[in-house]
C-alpha cells in the first residue's frame, strides 16, 4: 500500500539557486507531520510544492499515486491537498459564508443551498458561526484565520498544508487557531504544519521534521526528536529555540 | 442686452431645440456603445496582454501601444475616408463608434491590467490552492476585487470616451456638436453652440462629480474591505 505523499529526490531550484535539494518524505493517511527549522531553511518552499505553488525541477511528488505536475490533474489533485496560508488570504469581498462555499460550489459543482448548509456545519466547528455574515475585515486575526481553516475543509481534502497559521497573530490569538488545529488533528485529518509552535508540534505531532538549507536533515518521532535529537545541527536549533 | 441677445437667444434656442436634442440623443447612444464595447474589448485585451502566450500577448501589448499613441481624429479619419479605399465602407455612426471603441479598449486594458495587478498573489494562491479554474479565480476572486479599483480611472476613461463623442461631427455625424453648428449657420446665432456647451455640461458634470465622490471614499474607507 503506498503512502497518501511520496516525494522522492525532489530538487527545486530558483534560478541558480537551489532551495530543495534531494527532499525524501512520505506522509501517511491521518499523520499529522510538523516541520520545523531556521528561516530560509525552504520550509514553505517545500509545503508549497506538494500543490505545485511552486513548480519542482527534478525528482517527483506524488499525492494518492498521483504525480504533481502542471496539467488535466493539477486541479483535481489540489482539491485533494487544502492549504491554509500565514496571511489567511481570504477574499476579502465575500462574506465569512460565501469564502467558505466558493469552492465547493465552483469545483466540486455542489449545490449552493447544500455548499451554504455545509459551510455553517463548518464555521460552527472553528467557531465562527455567528460571524457567517461579516467580512473577512470585521474580524482578527485569530478569527480570519479559523475561517481560512474552514474554507480549506470545505473542499474535504485529504490532507490540509498550514504554512506558520499562527506567525502572522496576535499572541492572545494564537492559541484559539491551535486549538482548531488540535481538533482537526484529533479526528484524523491530515496535516503537514509549518510552524515555530513547539507547544503545538510537542503535544500534536505524530512525527517532526528539521530542515535546513534546503535538506531535511531528521525526523523522529516528537518524543525523541525533541529528547534525543540525533543531529548536530538539530540539537543547535533545539538549543537556540528551547533557551531565549 | 446686445450679449444676451448674442448668446443667450432664446427663440434661436427654442427653434434649433428640437435637433439638437435628436443630436443629443445620436451622442449618447454614440457615446454608451463605445463605451461598453471598449470595456469589453478592454478586459478581453487585458487577459490576453496578461495571461495570453507568449507571441499573443505581444501583439495585445502592440495594439495598446499603437492605440494610445494614434490621435483619434487621425484615426476616426483613416477609418471613415481611407477604408473606402480597399472597400470597406462605414456608415458615419459605425466609423466613429468604431474609433472610439478601438481607442477606449486600449486604455481600459491598462486600467483593468493596473487593477489585476493591484491584487495580491495571495489570492491567486488561495483559489489554485482551491482547485479553482481560471476562469473562476478571474469572475469570482480576482476582477470583483479589480473592479473596486479601478471603478475611479475607469469611470474617467468613460467620460473621455463620452466627450471624445463630438469629434464624430467631422465625419458629419449628426451628433449634439453638428446639429449645433448647423443650427448656428442657420440663424446666425451663435445661441445653439452655447446651448450644446451646457448639454454636454449637464450630461458628464454629474459623471466627473461621481468620480471625485468614489476616489473621496475610496480614501476615507483606506483599509479596503
Ligand atoms: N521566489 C523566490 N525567488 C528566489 N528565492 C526564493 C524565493 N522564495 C524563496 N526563496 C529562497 O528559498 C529559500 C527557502 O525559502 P522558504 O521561504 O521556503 O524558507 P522558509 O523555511 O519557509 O523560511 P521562513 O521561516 O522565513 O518562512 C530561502 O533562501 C529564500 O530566500
Ligand atoms: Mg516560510
Amino acid at each position: 500500500m503506498s503512502s497518501l505523499i511520496e516525494i522522492e529526490h525532489m530538487n527545486k531550484f530558483y534560478g541558480q539557486f537551489q532551495a530543495l535539494s534531494d527532499i525524501n518524505m512520505t506522509v501517511e493517511q491521518g499523520e499529522v507531520v510538523v516541520i520545523l527549522g531556521p528561516s530560509g531553511s525552504g520550509k514553505s518552499t517545500l509545503i508549497r510544492c506538494i500543490n505545485l505553488l511552486e513548480a519542482y525541477q527534478e525528482g517527483e511528488i506524488r499525492v494518492a499515486d498521483q504525480r504533481v505536475e502542471n496539467g488535466p490533474n493539477l486541479a483535481s489533485i489540489r482539491c485533494e491537498v487544502g492549504m491554509v496560508f500565514q496571511n489567511f488570504n481570504l477574499y476579502p469581498h465575500l462574506t465569512v459564508l460565501a469564502n467558505v462555499a466558493l469552492a465547493p460550489v465552483r469545483v466540486r459543482g455542489m449545490s449552493r443551498r447544500s455548499a451554504n448548509d455545509r459551510a455553517r456545519a463548518l464555521l460552527e466547528k472553528v467557531g465562527m458561526a455567528a460571524h457567517a455574515d461579516k467580512y473577512p475585515s470585521q474580524l482578527s486575526g485569530g478569527q480570519q484565520q479559523r475561517v481560512a481553516i474552514a474554507r480549506t475543509m470545505a473542499m474535504e481534502p485529504r490532507v490540509i498544508l498550514f504554512d506558520e497559521p499562527t506567525s502572522a497573530l496576535d499572541p492572545e490569538m494564537v492559541g484559539e487557531v491551535l486549538d482548531v488545529m488540535q481538533n482537526l488533528a484529533r479526528s484524523g485529518v491530515t496535516m503537514i504544519v509549518v510552524t515555530h509552535e513547539m507547544g503545538f508540534a510537542r503535544k500534536v505531532a505524530d512525527r517532526v521534521i528539521f530542515m535546513e538549507s534546503g535538506r531535511i536533515i531528521e525526523q523522529n518521532k516528537p518524543q525523541e526528536f525533541f529528547t534525543a535529537p540525533q543531529e548536530p545541527r538539530t540539537q543547535a536549533f533545539l538549543q537556540a529555540i528551547l533557551h531565549h | 442686452m446686445e450679449l444676451l441677445h448674442t448668446f443667450f437667444n432664446w427663440s434661436v434656442f427654442v427653434d434649433a431645440l428640437p435637433l439638437m436634442l435628436r443630436g443629443l440623443g445620436v451622442t449618447v447612444l454614440l457615446g454608451v456603445v463605445s463605451i461598453i464595447l471598449g470595456l469589453v474589448g478592454g478586459l478581453l485585451l487585458a487577459m490576453l496582454r496578461l495571461y495570453a502566450f507568449a507571441p499573443i500577448r505581444w501583439l495585445a501589448r502592440a495594439y495598446i501601444d499603437v492605440l494610445r499613441s494614434i490621435p483619434l481624429l487621425v484615426l476616426l479619419v483613416l477609418i471613415y475616408y481611407a477604408l473606402p479605399f480597399v472597400g470597406i465602407r462605414l456608415s458615419s455612426f459605425a466609423a466613429a463608434a468604431a474609433a472610439l471603441s478601438l481607442v477606449s479598449c486600449a486604455y481600459s486594458a491598462e486600467i483593468f491590467r493596473s487593477g489585476i495587478e493591484a491584487i495580491p498573489r495571495g489570492q491567486f494562491e488561495a483559489a489554485a490552492s482551491q482547485g479553482m479554474s481560471f476562469f473562476n479565480t478571474m469572475r469570482d476572486v480576482i476582477l470583483p476585487q479589480a473592479m473596486r479599483i479601478v471603478m475611479p480611472p475607469m469611470t474617467s476613461n468613460c467620460i473621455n470616451v463620452m466627450k471624445d463623442t463630438a469629434l464624430a461631427s467631422v465625419v458629419a455625424m449628426p451628433d449634439l456638436l453638428k446639429q449645433a453648428t448647423q443650427a448656428q449657420a442657420l440663424a446666425a446665432n451663435p445661441t445653439p453652440l452655447v446651448g450644446a456647451a451646457v448639454m454636454y455640461l449637464l450630461l458628464l458634470l454629474p459623471l466627473v462629480q461621481m468620480v471625485s465622490w468614489i476616489e473621496r471614499r475610496n480614501a476615507a474607507g483606506g483599509k479596503s474591505a
